[in-house]
């Protein structure tokens, strides 16, 4: 084929265009850290990105729930083993008073101490974190328990019949709280009002039944205890679970976006020599032309 | 008979010189955009016959021809056509790559997961201001990305239809160029007119020219008598005949709100043919590609606005209300459903019903469980509900209760407690709520139109994270489960205008990865045509381009033939003087 000065010029120009080309986008990736910015320059590896990066929001989220339910079900768990070590102390008061040794006033005096421990339970019934009601449901702003007169243990429940859940991720929820409806809490109310009464009346058959009750409530609360324990122990698995992903993710969008630098930089060197090799020739063919021989 | 020799040689001095003419037109072109190498066509005179015995009578130049190859040529100009039209399209695409985002500022995608986390922190603590105010921000957030996006691709619609125009202007001096340049080389080489020999240099700028015609439009080339080309578009109209040139223009405003391009003088709409060009490359981005991107951003928002709001107006900010006003206006004796009215989601609205919780100045309800409100849609038997019937049957059943709903001018319908008492509203399966914006979230129905309602505006405080206890009307503070709902909704596939399902995530990135295949696409075929493009060139190159050497060293046969004539003129003289010499 017949070849032209300008198509020589024209070739080598092309080439230098190319390989400055090259110098760009390699030195783009290298700054940036990544293969690629833009969906223009990989439209599927870019939504993959988007992908991932959506993922991660959503472990993010799923931590942050998860931090919230530890928070709530610790927080309930301290006060229920409050309220267990309370009625520890009311079932030791209930052997001591059911003996026959003791007199009326012995137990009026015991009477007082047991107010306070009623008090302290009631205090811890309805104790709030973050100014919401611990075991009132979804009824946050209200007490879980109010004094109720018509309430045989006097006490009854003020919170909602639902739960407080704590949205992990799209399908998974997780109940937050401990419901003040539940039976233990009734039991706890209705053993107290009995010793009370029962010390007023210095009645020793009562108190020796209160022992009983005061034993089954406190077992019942610490059932309750436990199963809190138990929901804190399943949590740690999902917060191990959420934290294995985020830490997974996070390996997988560097390992998906991440530049692979000694690559970039061969290719790179490469392409300065070529660069350099055309500079080289332009100048060779510029002398390359009968015009210099004619003389 | 020396003299024979003087004119023989005097012959050879104008042809070697013509020749060299014809070299220094070649050199002095050597950079020339479509100039086509010529040659010297060098030719003997007729003989003479003197006596059994021919003569030569010398030299001289016969014409002039130019060197090309028709079939690169033609192939050149198809495939300008469409490197010029992959290239509009590639470089117009590039100009929106701001739009879609990058890794380091994803835009909508990473604005759309802020806002379903923002719905999920909220979820978390339903009674927090802080967090409403957090869904507040995020959701200005998405919305300012949706109407960005929106605003960036319309005006990008905008600037290439003047660039449409533009180019428009460029094609009819091009067509008229070619037809004043068929002219003269009608002109030029007529030999009725006195014409002799090809108009070379004339032809390589009409050649040019055709070429430079057809990156704009694709073009028919038809040579026609009397040396002149006819040029048509591809479905056969025709743009340049001999030396009358017909000019393009806009017509009418076609389906997609731009104006057509016709030939002025016909009023022939020409826009459906340009499957090549520059201006068929424009046209397939504004029309194609940007309007599809804008469709799919529409779309995004259109599901976004009626989806959150088919849960939030079902939904309870832990207050009941005193008053409430739908943010649609409409046609208040139209049936609700009706497509003619303002309410974009009028349509749908289905036949069920919504309940309206009342509770008195303690806040009890005066009617566990609520009164059902029925919605009739899709019919005449029942008649379908109207704004107006709405309010009559709220009215008819709650007057007891001291809610009244009357209906303005507008068709806009308000419904409030009296003096102490409140509502609350739950339990809508007709979609009047959401369809007519009542305990809305979001007002407006496309990526142009989208905004937090005006209550929510007003007061972040009015997003509805929880629920009314729909058996017992029970209101309850810590209630989230409207904020848990929306949050869901990321990943769930929705559709309500007959798109095809899908999450609002994955058409956010499919609306990313649309453009970036575009821009691969695009980009693959301009690669492909520039290829194409350089091997023609090459070839034409090969066939028509001036080396430099070549015109050189045919410069020095010239010039040696030209010495060599001259030494001839110098000998004939010598022997002339011998001659005279003899007779002195």
């Amino acid at each position: 084929m017949r070849v032209t000065t300008s198509q020589l010029y024209n070739n080598l120009l092309a080439g230098v265009q190319k390989q400055l080309s090259v110098q760009s986008s390699g030195n783009e990736q290298i700054t940036s850290g990544t293969r690629f910015q833009t969906p223009a320059q990989a439209a599927l590896d870019y939504r993959i990105s988007l992908d991932i990066r959506h993922a991660q929001m959503g472990v993010t989220g799923g931590l942050e729930g998860t931090a919230i339910v530890e928070s709530r079900l610790s927080v309930s768990q301290n006060n229920l083993n409050s309220m267990s070590k309370n009625f520890t102390r009311l079932k030791t008061l209930a052997v001591q008073q059911a003996s026959g040794q003791l007199s009326a006033a012995d137990r009026q005096a015991a009477l007082s101490e047991v107010t306070h421990l009623r008090t302290a339970f009631v205090n811890a019934a309805n104790q709030k974190w973050e100014g919401q009601a611990l075991f009132a449901g979804t009824a946050v702003d209200k007490d879980a328990f109010i004094a109720d007169p018509l309430s045989p243990s006097g006490y009854s429940y003020n919170g909602s019949t639902q739960d407080r859940i704590v949205t992990i991720s799209d399908t998974q929820q997780i109940i937050s709280n401990v419901r003040g409806d539940s039976t233990a809490f009734s039991l706890a109310f209705q053993a107290i009002q009995d010793f009370e009464t029962a010390l007023q009346s210095n009645d020793p058959a009562a108190l020796q039944n209160s022992v009983g009750s005061l034993t089954d409530a406190g077992n019942a609360l610490i059932d309750l205890t436990a199963d809190v324990g138990a929901r804190l122990n399943a949590l740690n698995y999902t917060i191990t679970a959420y934290t294995d992903m985020k830490a997974h993710l996070a390996t997988r969008l560097n390992t998906h976006e991440g530049v692979d630098v000694a690559a970039v930089v061969t290719q790179l060197q490469q392409s300065d020599i070529a660069l350099q090799a055309s500079y080289s020739q332009i100048s060779n063919l510029q002398n390359l032309s009968l015009i210099n021989f004619l003389r | 008979m020396i003299s024979p020799s003087l004119n023989v040689a005097s012959s050879a001095l104008q042809a070697q010189q013509s020749a060299i003419d014809v070299v220094a037109h070649n050199i002095a072109n050597a950079n020339t955009a479509g100039y086509s190498r010529q040659i010297a066509d060098i030719g003997t005179l007729s003989s003479e016959k003197i006596g059994n015995i021919s003569f030569g009578r010398g030299v001289s130049l016969q014409n002039i021809q130019r060197t090309i190859d028709p079939i690169v040529n033609n192939a050149l100009t198809n495939n300008g056509s469409q490197q010029a039209y992959w290239d509009s399209l590639n470089n117009g695409l590039v100009a929106v790559e701001s739009v879609f985002g990058s890794l380091s500022s994803t835009g909508l995608a990473s604005a759309l997961d802020d806002f379903f986390l923002s719905w999920q922190q909220m979820s978390n603590n339903p009674q927090d201001m802080g967090l409403k105010a957090n869904v507040q921000a995020k959701t200005s957030a998405v919305i300012s990305n949706i109407s960005i996006m929106s605003e960036q691709l319309a005006s990008a619609q905008t600037s290439i239809d003047g660039q449409v125009t533009d180019s428009i202007s460029q094609a009819n001096l091009i067509l008229d160029k070619i037809a004043s340049l068929n002219a003269q080389i009608s002109r030029l080489e007529s030999q009725t007119q006195g014409g002799a020999g090809a108009a070379n240099d004339l032809r390589d700028q009409r050649d040019m020219a055709t070429r430079d015609l057809a990156k704009i439009i694709p073009i028919q080339i038809v040579n026609s008598g009397d040396n002149g080309v006819m040029i048509q578009t591809t479905n056969g109209d025709l743009l340049v005949q001999d030396d009358v040139a017909r000019s393009l223009g806009r017509g009418a405003v076609d389906a997609n709100g731009f104006e057509t391009i016709v030939i002025a003088e016909t009023g022939a709409v020409v826009s459906g043919t340009l499957s090549g060009g520059s201006i068929g490359g424009l046209i397939e981005l504004r029309d194609n590609k940007l309007n599809n991107y804008s469709t799919q951003i529409n779309s995004i928002a259109a599901n976004m606005i009626f989806s959150v709001n088919q849960l939030h107006a079902n939904g309870s900010n832990g207050t009941p209300l005193t008053t409430i006003t739908s943010q649609e206006t409409g046609n208040a004796t139209l049936a609700l459903d009706d497509v003619t009215q303002n309410a974009p989601f009028a349509s749908q609205i289905q036949s069920g019903s919504f309940k309206i919780h009342t509770y008195d100045a303690a806040g009890v309800a005066t009617q566990a469980g609520g009164t059902t409100i029925n919605i009739v849609a899709g019919g005449t038997a029942p008649p379908a509900t109207t704004m107006t019937s709405l309010a009559a049957d709220i009215n008819t059943q709650l007057a007891a209760a001291g809610i009244t709903a009357t209906v303005a001018a507008n068709g806009q319908l308000t419904i409030a407690a009296a003096a102490g008492t409140t509502f609350a509203l739950s339990d809508d399966t007709s979609n009047v709520l959401a369809a007519y914006e009542i305990n809305n979230f979001f007002h407006g129905s496309n990526a142009a139109t989208m905004q937090i309602s005006a209550n929510i505006q007003a007061d972040s405080g009015n997003i509805n994270a929880g629920q009314i206890v729909s058996a017992t009307s029970e209101i309850q503070i810590g209630s989230n489960t409207t904020a848990i709902a929306i949050h869901a909704l990321q990943n769930q596939a929705i559709s309500i205008d007959g798109t095809t399902s899908a999450s609002l995530h994955d058409r956010t990135t499919l609306v990313s990865a649309t453009y970036g295949t575009d821009v691969s696409v695009a980009s693959q075929q301009l690669q492909y045509r520039t290829a194409e493009a350089d091997s023609l060139n090459r070839q034409r190159e090969a066939v028509s381009g001036v080396n430099i050497d070549d015109e050189l060293v045919t410069m020095i046969k010239f010039q040696r033939a030209y010495e060599a004539a001259a030494k001839v003129i110098t000998t004939s003289n010598q022997m002339l003087d011998s001659l005279m010499g003899l007779i002195r």
